[in-house]
């Protein structure tokens, strides 16, 4: 056991003999562990939470397409799904989205009519909405400069002001999903949009058994052919893949970085130096055998690997978790002016995070032990005979 | 071994700090879990989600255009985010908001 | 017994190639415990090759090899690297020092894989830097020392695990003539310590002074006279 100990402390020694060089992969180490585990932390929580939210989402969505275009909705469908069996309920919405020229942002919309105030948790205080009242996401009111009281003008598609005021804000615990949410009463919606009083954007249909869901959707598009059906778990499905898209465009980003890992690997694959060489004979002059030199080097290499991933996770972690990933946030949470700063919940999956060490700490030890192997078991005499 | 003691607590406290990371993930991200999901179910009405992804491009790029996958600017239901575009350039010009085009058209 | 006893000892670099070179043709010698015994000769004579050889850090091509009684022609390479360890010291032409490494780490790097306690190894590694004395040198780096310092440092590491045999190969190639008189005071001293010492030379005042017991002259790989002098 001391003999290892002393070959840990030679193996250290070693390394801070060569500082640049050392400390250069150490960083370069923690660097590619870093941007793997802040785009999978970030990933992580950000599809967490839409995973979360999406259980809430009404089973099916219904729109309206001629000729490939969405229009609106005519409410008499909602009349023709409501009598389908199985379907709970069907709520047609008004919402729609509203591009802001004073903040350069773009707002969402949403008409709240009594079925959907009765659900929504907000402080009893705010409901209900009075026809130009306004509860506005936290980025609106900063971006815009807003107060509880204060007045929000908006304008219609044939540029007609139209004045709310702002009577509350949303809990900052979902600021991801409220940031650039503007909700008022349907009536308010539907002026602000210019939609005819018998339409909506779109439908949602809730049924509660999910085996029933494929059934129902046959029949709503019997009643009604043409329409265009989305199903809950099919947006689970492609969130994940969005999210999935998105983390793989960030892992391509960083690219150089593995092209960097690969150089290094192939650096210490490719052979040892004249001086490394001959150091390694020297030792084996001494008395040190193969396995001790071979051991000393793979001590080397899980020093630099280990200390670096260790740095690299822990960095990612406090980046994302408790900074709230500043650096990576744009490309996850789509493109909007407007980036809530809360930090997200954390997540951690435990198997990724042993894998990721598997993946990096492993074979750049691995692929260092042949090029020493070769040079420890040449006689020392040799080396010194050059 | 004075290096080896050295890199010794250096170890210990990468190992805690990682620990920590662990733990804290685990218990503080089950309790912002069940926090969130009571605040997220709160506001479901308020959440449209046929843009797939709730953040996602297509909340606000309603040009439209091509609704196949492949599209330049693809506008679909369960479409996938796009580049450039999508995070690159400005939104498109809305009725009632003056562009360059606009100028030009008018000339 | 003799400490060292090479039967019919050859060895061949390259064989069968056209760089093929016989080094040792074919030598026996025995050498007695606490002798200096002297291995002279021209350079390429095959010196540095007997050395290692006796060293156990080459294998011969043909014939047997003892070392203090034992058999080692056949060893495994781990079994030779522990004997080699244990019983046999080698101080190199070139030192061969780890430079960036201090003195003291150079000593102790030497014994690692006994896995000695930290307190003897460091009292062990005084020792022989005050008996060479160059304590004052223990936190220097190995590249920083003078030729002499380098010598004594290196002649110290051969010593660290107070082997039987010491090798020496041309202890005086880097040094002026008042450091070369002070080493050859130094291997009568460690001849009448018990130790027995093998120098390769070609230094006159090695091969013709009165340090060697026995003096063993190779040409072209090959004993070709030998001189008792005790």
């Amino acid at each position: 056991m001391r003999a290892f100990l002393y070959q840990f402390d030679f193996a250290l020694r070693s390394l801070l003999r060569r500082k640049v060089k050392n400390f250069s992969i150490l960083l370069l180490f923690s660097l590619i562990v870093f941007l793997f585990s802040a785009v999978d932390f970030l990933m992580g929580s950000l599809y967490q939470q839409a995973m979360t939210a999406l259980q809430f989402q009404p089973e099916i969505i219904i729109q309206n397409l001629k000729a490939g275009r969405q229009l609106p909705v005519p409410l008499a469908w909602a009349e023709k799904i409501r009598t389908i069996t199985g379907v709970r309920k069907v709520v047609p919405r008004v919402w729609g989205y509203y591009f802001d020229r004073y903040t350069g942002a773009n707002y969402t919309i949403v008409g709240l009519d009594r079925e959907m105030v009765k659900g929504l948790g907000v402080p009893r205080e705010l409901l209900p909405l009075r026809e130009r009242e306004v509860l506005v996401g936290e980025g609106i009111m900063e971006g815009r400069q807003l107060q509880v009281g204060k007045r929000l003008q908006l304008e219609r598609p044939d540029e007609v002001p139209v004045d709310f005021t702002v009577k509350g804000t949303f809990r900052s615990r979902v600021s991801l999903w409220t940031y650039d949410v503007v909700a008022m009463t349907e009536e308010a919606a539907r002026y602000l949009f210019d939609l005819a009083d018998d339409e909506a954007w779109d439908l949602a249909v809730y049924v509660p058994n999910p085996v029933e869901v494929a059934k129902v959707g046959e029949k709503i598009l019997r009643r009604i052919p043409g329409a265009r059906l989305i199903a809950k778990d099919q947006l689970i499905r492609t969130y994940g893949t969005s999210y999935g898209f998105r983390s793989g465009l960030m892992i391509a980003v960083s690219i150089s970085c593995l092209l960097a890992f690969f150089i290094l690997a192939y650096d210490r694959a490719a052979g040892l130096s004249r001086e490394e060489q001959m150091e390694i004979a020297v030792l084996k002059a001494l008395g040190w055998e193969t396995r001790d030199v071979i051991r000393t080097t793979m001590l080397q290499s899980l020093i630099l690997s280990l200390t670096g991933f260790l740095i690299g996770l822990i960095a990612a972690y406090i980046h994302v978790f408790i900074l709230g990933a500043p650096a990576l946030r744009i490309a996850f949470t789509g493109w909007s002016a407007l980036y809530p700063t809360h930090p997200l919940p954390p997540v951690v999956d435990l198997t990724k995070v042993m894998s990721l060490m598997f993946l990096t700490v492993i074979p750049y030890v691995a692929v260092g032990i042949v090029p020493v192997w070769r040079s420890a078991i040449i006689d020392p005499e040799v080396v010194f005979r050059g | 071994m004075p290096y080896l003691r050295v890199y010794a607590v250096i170890m210990a406290c990468l190992i805690a700090l990682f620990a920590g990371v662990i733990l804290h993930g685990k218990l503080v991200g089950r309790a912002s879990q069940g926090k969130i999901e009571a605040a997220l179910q709160g506001i479901s009405p308020l959440l449209m989600s046929p843009d797939p992804g709730l953040n996602n491009s297509a909340r606000y790029i309603r040009h439209l255009v091509l609704s196949y996958p492949g599209a330049a600017f693809p506008d679909f239901p369960a479409q996938q985010d796009y580049l450039p575009a999508g995070m690159v350039w400005a939104p498109p010009g809305f009725p009632g908001v003056r562009t360059a085009f606009e100028v030009e058209g008018e000339r | 017994m003799n400490v060292v006893e090479l039967q019919r000892v050859e060895k061949v670099y390259n064989p069968g190639q056209p760089n093929e070179f016989r080094a040792l043709k074919g030598i026996s010698l025995e050498i007695s415990p606490e002798t200096i015994t002297v291995i002279a000769g021209p350079s390429g004579s095959g010196k540095t090759t007997l050395l290692s050889i006796i060293g156990l850090m080459s294998r011969p091509t043909a014939g047997r090899v003892k070392v203090l009684g034992r058999e080692t022609t056949l060893l495994s390479e781990r079994f030779r690297t522990l004997f080699r360890r244990r019983h046999i010291g080698f101080l190199f032409q070139e030192f061969h020092l780890i430079p960036d490494l201090t003195a003291m780490e150079n000593l102790k790097i030497a014994l690692y894989p006994e896995g000695p306690s930290p307190s003897w190894l460091e009292s062990r590694c005084l020792e022989l830097l005050e008996k060479f004395e160059i304590e004052d040198k223990a936190r220097m780096r190995a590249s920083l020392l003078s030729g002499g310092e380098k010598q004594r440092l290196a002649l110290a590491r051969a010593l660290m695990a107070d082997p039987e045999i010491l090798l020496v190969d041309e202890p005086t190639a880097h040094l002026d003539s008042k450091l070369s008189h002070e080493v050859v005071e130094i291997f009568r001293q460690l001849r009448s310590e018990g130790k027995t010492v093998l120098i390769a030379s070609h230094d006159p005042l090695i091969v013709e002074g009165d340090l060697a017991d026995r003096v063993l002259h190779l040409k072209d790989g090959e004993l070709v006279d030998e001189v008792r002098r005790r």
